[in-house]
């Protein structure tokens, strides 16, 4: 085990070093910079004095070492538009934001999906099951941008119910959960009821009911245990996910999170603030990666890692 | 002399090919007693047919615009309504299904000729090769597809082409990987080590031994990629950071009626609403088409 997590850990850092090189490179090939005469028009010896206080007159090498020196400090240098904040300060406020939408999402969707996968299994091939399939299908194959435009015709213009957007209060928060939930509401549903269909299948829940067990107290105790074992592979990646997913959400709803940050950040060749950003996007994924497969040990030994 | 030792050979290869159109007769049958799967390749093909002929049906150019015509609810002049520079809606939709399908072919045309070689070559050679396509993928799948897209696309300017690109070359991955792992197990099998031992060239056994013992699983997974490029793409577009105006892309047209979308009810739902269903059609075909092949339930 601590062999395996080593050698996991070591990739993950070089997957890491690997990323940032990329992204700064990409971000570095960008036509113009932040300071192209267009958008600051100063004398040529002002801007030679700005491009030299950011270090942006160096070596790309040497840019990057740079970065990535203060960056293992936790200083990823002030962002462009909003040179007042450091980058960290302006994840600092729009990343909780951020994390409270997917942190709802998740709350609301998991146990939503694995309730309706569960039913689905039980009520298999009937109508129950047909629309929990259908639902799940819709939330999985749709954009959440589309399912955000139908929630916003029908809550906000038609019925007049909920805000079209902002970020105040619950009323505001409904509609961005269920868009940015579908999605995830549907993986969970769909491989619950797979999964179930299977364990139902498996002798020891014949025994279970052949001992006279009721069929719910025989789904609870017995199958839902082992069914929901392959959910935590499948839905460990969904977290990150969210991140991503809130891009779009948040643009929707103007909802000043970290993802309508990033979306600016593209427009405005923000670099401080892109590089922060896709760095830490690429750290959540991995670990969470790495996390979901060490849980999957954990709850089911038949499962061995490489390297045991 | 010669006849008789050629009748074994030809026998032989009439067994192999009854036995091939016997595969996909079976796979045929199953997935046309699919309704739902059915139902969505005729939608699906009708999509496909409204890209190709759009010139055709659409009653007019995607770019002319009357502004004095703009924000038109739909009329019997403008069956589906104007946009806000008084274009009309439905030529442009039909115009956005031909862009929606030329980016989700391209992609998999490029995705696949990425991925399913680099694959093959993977999974055969091993060694070396493979541990660097396999770290190429690893850094590749630490970020999401979407914002490695954004990326690319920010980085060379948006348009129709380097969409495509910049989807294709998050795309490749998935049909990579799925090459690659039916590789190491098909390379194992004894017909393999049958060929190899009458001296079959690996060129040869590559593409006339494993790639065909392969190609259900990237058949489905080429399908289910269509839909998939067509999501990014809209998405893409949503951002503003696709597809240029006036060229109609359905996401850049949910983004556009997204301030007007308070009165102007329409701008939004029709666009939506075809997303929706290409993704749907696409992927129940998909569905269908695994469940139709899938070697599992070949009992």
């Amino acid at each position: 085990m601590a062999r395996y997590l080593l050698g996991r850990l070591i990739g993950l850092v070089g997957v890491f070093i690997a990323v940032s090189m990329v992204a700064f490179l990409l971000m570095h090939s960008i036509p113009g910079g932040p300071f192209d005469e267009e958008k600051s028009p100063l004398p040529p010896a002002a801007r030679a004095n700005i491009l030299r206080k950011y270090g942006l007159d160096r070596p790309l090498y040497i840019q990057y070492l740079r970065y990535m020196g203060s960056a293992l400090h936790g200083d990823f240098g002030i962002s462009f538009q909003n040179p007042t904040e450091t980058v960290l300060q302006t994840i600092g406020r729009t990343w909780p934001v951020s994390l409270r939408l997917g942190g709802l999402t998740i709350i609301c969707a998991l146990p939503l999906g694995i309730l309706l996968g569960i039913i689905a299994a039980v009520k298999q091939n009937t109508w129950i099951d047909y629309v929990a399939t259908f639902v799940s299908t819709l939330g999985l194959t749709v954009p959440n941008f589309v399912i955000a435009t139908w929630l916003l015709l029908l809550f906000a213009v038609r019925l007049h119910w909920l805000p079209t957007g902002g970020w105040n209060g619950w009323r505001t928060w409904i509609m961005p959960v269920i868009a940015l939930g579908l999605g995830p509401m549907a993986l969970a549903a769909r491989y619950t009821r797979s999964s179930l269909i299977e364990v139902m299948r498996a002798d020891y829940i014949r025994t279970a009911r052949a001992k006279g067990l009721s069929g719910t107290m025989v789904i609870m105790r017995h199958a839902l245990k082992n069914a929901l074992i392959p959910l935590i592979t499948i839905l460990g990646p969904q977290v990150p996910n969210l991140v991503t997913g809130t891009i779009f959400v948040e643009v929707i709803f103007r909802v000043p999170g970290l993802g309508k940050f990033f979306v600016s950040s593209i427009y405005l060749r923000d670099y401080p603030m892109l590089m922060a950003t896709m760095l830490l996007v690429a750290l959540l994924w991995s670990t969470t990666y790495l996390l979901s497969d060490i849980l999957y040990t954990v709850v089911d030994p038949r499962v061995r890692l490489y390297g045991d | 002399m010669s006849t008789v030792a050629n009748t074994p050979v030809r026998v032989a290869a009439d067994v192999q090919r009854k036995g091939e159109a016997g595969l996909w007769r079976d796979a045929a049958r199953r997935f046309f007693k699919n309704k739902l799967a059915v139902a969505a390749l005729v939608v699906a093909v009708i999509l496909i047919l409204t890209a190709i002929f759009a010139n055709l049906i659409a009653p007019a150019p995607y770019d002319y615009s009357v502004i004095g015509d703009a924000l038109q609810f739909p009329n019997r002049q403008h069956l589906l309504g104007t946009d806000s520079v008084g274009r009309d809606f439905l030529s442009r939709l039909i115009y956005g299904a031909r862009i929606s399908m030329i980016v989700g072919f391209s992609v998999q045309a490029i995705a696949v000729l990425i991925g399913v070689s680099l694959g093959m070559l993977a999974g055969l050679l091993g060694g070396w090769v493979d541990y660097l396509v396999m770290r190429c993928v690893e850094v590749l799948t630490a970020i999401p597809g979407i914002l490695f897209a954004l990326f690319l696309i920010s980085v060379f300017g948006g348009g129709l082409r380097n969409v495509i690109l910049a989807i294709a070359l998050v795309g490749w991955i998935d049909l990579c990987r799925l090459t690659r792992a039916q590789f190491l197990t098909l390379r194992e099998k004894d017909y393999v080590l049958a060929a190899r031992s009458i001296g079959t060239s690996p060129f040869q056994i590559a593409t006339r031994h494993l790639l065909p013992n392969a190609l259900a699983p990237l058949i489905v997974a080429v399908t289910l990629g269509i839909p998939s490029a067509i999501f990014t793409e809209a998405s893409l577009s949503f951002l503003g950071l696709g597809i240029n105006d006036p060229l109609p892309s359905w996401g850049k047209m949910v983004a556009d009626a997204n301030s007007y979308i308070r009165v102007y009810w329409h701008l939004g739902l029709f666009p939506t609403l075809l997303i929706a269903t290409t993704m749907l059609s696409f992927s129940f075909v998909g569905d269908g088409l695994r469940d139709a092949l899938d070697p599992h339930l070949n009992k």
